[in-house]
């Protein structure tokens, strides 16, 4: 699926999008700096999420090419703290990705949503809890730069 | 979200804070009101200084914990929370 991606360093807010309309949408339940756009009211399809704080929030894993400040990751940093990025898959993960089985995930291609029940509304509303966007390295450029954190160590396989 | 609807929420905002960024300095502040034409809560952030509005979207977030009148969940997200007495809902 190919995927907008608008990076604006003045305000630092990257903003990724399907194209397709949004008729609702949330924020990460613990992550308000991401914006989630839902193709349907009520509905659980993601078309699309902005990121307020981009830098802070992605730069562990890809730098903003263009951005004027860049931010470390850290205990220190709770903005970027929310990300988190699977090298194996290209999969970048904003807020939580469902690990329960009571927990929720809606494929839509490239952004899945991952959801949690609300237990204090008797399970009947899911709460947002993350997004994920695969091929993140591909969507990303030439927005933002790969931090390959680890290519600098030795590969175990034996493939030079 | 049309330019309508944020001056709506702006103008006739029920809560305002600022979403607390304190690794870039880059705060800003966050109006909520429930627009009526769409049933939703919407959230506008803008710049500091006012100068640019930043995102604009129908929070269904905001929206369920407004209706239950759950003040906590803005005020644990957002700093200086201001809610306002004389707001249309």
């Amino acid at each position: 699926m190919t995927l907008k991606v608008d990076y604006y360093p003045e305000d630092d807010i990257l903003r990724i999008s399907t194209g397709h309309k949004a008729m609702d949408g949330a924020t990460l339940w613990d992550a308000v700096n991401v914006e989630v756009d839902i193709g349907t009211d009520g509905g659980h399809d993601i078309v699309g999420f902005s990121i307020l704080s981009a830098s802070a929030s992605v730069c562990p894993y890809f730098a903003p090419a263009h951005a004027r400040r860049l931010h470390e990751p850290g205990k220190d940093n709770p903005v970027a703290s929310v990300a988190s990025y699977d090298e194996e898959t290209d999969t970048l993960t904003l807020g939580v990705s469902a690990g329960d089985p009571s927990y929720r995930t809606a494929d839509g291609g490239s952004i899945t949503g991952h959801w949690k029940p609300d237990e204090a509304d008797g399970n009947a509303y899911w709460d947002l809890i993350g997004v994920s966007l695969k091929e993140a390295s591909n969507h990303l450029a030439p927005h933002f730069l790969l931090r390959r954190t680890l290519s600098s160590s030795p590969r175990q396989d034996g493939v030079a | 979200m049309t330019n309508a609807r944020i001056a709506y929420v702006i103008d006739n905002w029920q809560l305002r804070g600022i979403h607390p960024d304190p690794q870039t300095g880059q705060n800003s502040r966050v109006y909520f009101a429930f627009v009526p034409s769409i049933a939703r809560v919407v959230r506008v952030a803008v710049s500091m200084d006012e100068s640019r509005i930043l995102s604009a979207f129908p929070d269904r977030n905001a929206t369920r914990n407004l209706a239950r009148g759950n003040l906590a969940y803005f005020a644990d997200r957002y700093r200086n929370l201001e809610e306002r007495d004389d707001a249309e809902s």
